[in-house]
């Protein structure tokens, strides 16, 4: 792989134990949850402690474990223990069900599973797998850390698992190099400096709470405030009592402020610099409403995990942004406008979105087994201007993204097809107002005692409550296309129709 | 309606949403005491009830509602 940009450590490993150093006696992160502050150098003892813990338990270098990655301190220190000692963690959601764990097992054969306090009592048991507590209350700083000389930039640092078109989670592999060049890259774009305090509130199992509001502070010696999730009642008045200058939101918490304004206290006096919002596009009408309410540039970028984090932002001056475009690539990326033909199309000219850059993981494709390092197909379709700001027009695939998450209709077909083998399914996005997208999932008529409640029920227990549709919809028949696939497109106007 | 048929059929609504198979549903329970209970669930609640007793829960009357009492007052009051 060619390598765009130099950088100055050979792995992630280093370059943590480098940092904690070079900004040891600054603040770095508050847990908001448990009110206690850590500077650079208190953090390094909690790494020193997570890794004292990996050592005790047995795990070396190479291992596989899973971290369901809650907004903690200690499951942050855990996930870089893990990576300075080269073992490598595969970051999930607490809210992670047993069959989805179950499958991430079969594929990566993990030697531990690290489970969120969240779930104390309730934790997930797989036979041969070590069940563990994230938070190990193991109290030595003593143990020693070297630095690394027997990694390969191209190694895996972690993996992370996103939502696949083909209804299995696509397995994505960040390397140490995607993370570092990410980092950096992402770093000139925001310009945030060691005096600027991040305030996080999207769960760090999303690559955007960990890069944005994480690892963009941790790189030049800023601070983090970090929640458990976000609030609206609490929000506007943490940014004014913390001192935030930055925070990154989604749509669904925009909207969701914009639903509150009540608790936006006017005329507040506020260190932000701007709000960042990248995991889906917002409508230009949001974004103005946004900024004149609450009166704080909402800086629009796009991203995706596979491409680490980041690919593209608007500039940081207000006055040059393109409202309406997510702005510009970051210096690590390039994007291409293709057509079906794979051949290179003008700027304004609506195509593929292909990405391509050293941020771009080595994901397998479940369909095809292939894999393409450095060339990322977004799925999504857009054009360039004659500046190079990004415009996207929409979506290619049928992934659904409510509230910020972005959910495989197929994940969601596939278990309902487990439980009830002889229904006909397809799971549809449908708009809402709140959600930005909501689930409605069709069913062939095929048993009368069945019932949308009996489904639903059964949902409740294979899959996580973000992925559960709103609605189950019985026809006689599920509509399909001239060449038998089911048609969506009337299912949408059904919908539509339904409830319009 | 009656005041027990409303609040079984709120319970039901819960145990249709949220996993509750360990947790005793009564007048107090909250946010704090169903963890699925989060802003899309709160969402899917909203509509299920709207959906059930076939009324409008308007915004500023869903953000209200955050304990199970205060749901079964507010739905004995609209239907």
């Amino acid at each position: 792989m060619e390598k765009n940009v130099n950088f100055f450590y050979n792995c992630v490993g280093n370059y943590i134990i480098s940092k904690c150093e070079e900004w040891s006696e600054r603040p770095f992160i508050i847990d908001k949850n448990s009110a206690v502050s850590y500077t650079y150098e208190q953090y390094f003892d909690e790494i020193r402690s997570s890794l004292y813990y990996l050592d005790k338990i047995g795990l070396e270098p190479d291992d596989f474990i899973v971290i369901e990655m809650e907004n903690s301190v200690s499951a942050l220190a855990l996930l870089m223990a893990s990576i300075v000692r080269r073992i490598i963690p595969i970051i999930v959601s607490p809210d992670t069900k047993l069959n989805e764990i179950q499958q991430i097992c079969r594929d990566c054969s993990p030697s531990a599973i690290f489970y969120s306090m969240d779930n104390e009592g309730n934790e997930v048991c797989i036979s041969d797998i070590k069940v563990l507590p994230i938070n190990h209350g193991v109290g030595s700083s003593a143990t020693e850390i070297n630095l690394l000389s027997n990694v390969n930039s191209d190694d895996i640092a972690y993996i992370i698992y996103t939502s696949g078109s083909t209804g299995v989670p696509k397995r994505v592999n960040i390397s140490h190099h995607n993370m570092l060049v990410e980092i950096d890259s992402m770093s000139e774009a925001y310009g945030l400096a060691k005096d600027d305090c991040h305030m996080c509130i999207l769960p760090l199992y999303h690559a955007s709470g960990l890069y944005r509001n994480i690892l963009l502070a941790f790189h030049v010696g800023g601070s983090v405030k970090l929640y458990k999730e976000f609030r609206y009642d609490t929000f506007w008045s943490d940014i004014q009592n913390e001192g935030i200058t930055f925070v990154q939101i989604v749509p669904f918490i925009a909207k969701s402020l914009l639903a509150h304004k009540e608790f936006f206290i006017n005329g507040q006096q506020n260190r932000l610099k701007f709000i960042g919002s990248a995991s889906a596009a917002l409508p230009v009408r949001l974004i103005k409403e946004f900024e004149e309410n609450f009166g704080v540039y909402l800086l629009q970028g796009y991203g995706m995990t596979e491409a680490t984090c980041g690919i593209t932002l608007n500039p940081l001056n207000k006055e040059n942004r393109r409202l309406g475009s997510v702005g510009k690539p970051l210096t690590v990326n390039n994007i291409q406008i293709l057509d079906q033909d794979n051949k290179l199309l003008p700027s304004k000219t609506i195509g593929r979105i292909v990405v391509l850059g050293d941020n771009i993981s080595n994901f397998v494709d479940a369909k095809t087994g292939n894999s393409q390092p450095g060339i990322l197909e977004t799925g999504d379709i857009g054009y360039l201007d004659e500046e190079n700001f990004l415009w996207l027009s929409g979506r290619n695939q049928d992934i659904i993204k409510r509230a910020g998450y972005r959910i495989s209709p197929y994940e969601i077909e596939d278990a309902i097809l487990k439980i009830y083998p002889n229904l006909q399914v397809c799971v549809i996005g449908v708009q809402h107002d709140l959600l930005g997208q909501d689930i409605v999932a069709f069913a062939s008529r095929e048993e009368d005692e069945l019932s949308a409640r009996d489904i639903i029920k059964e949902l409740k227990f294979n899959l996580a409550s973000y992925k559960i549709p709103s609605e189950i919809i019985f026809l006689d028949n599920i509509p399909l296309t001239g060449v038998g696939k089911v048609d969506k497109v009337k299912l949408k106007e059904l919908y539509k129709s339904m409830f319009s | 309606m009656e005041n027990g048929n409303v609040t079984e059929k709120i319970v039901q609504i819960f145990d249709d949403i949220f996993n509750i198979e360990n947790i005793k549903i009564n007048n107090n329970s909250s946010q704090d005491d169903i963890k699925d209970w989060d802003s899309i669930g709160h969402v899917r609640l909203m509509m299920a009830l709207e959906k059930e007793f076939n009324i409008n829960i308007p915004i500023e009357d869903a953000i209200e509602l955050l304990i199970f009492n205060d749901i079964k007052d507010y739905i004995s009051k609209k239907i």
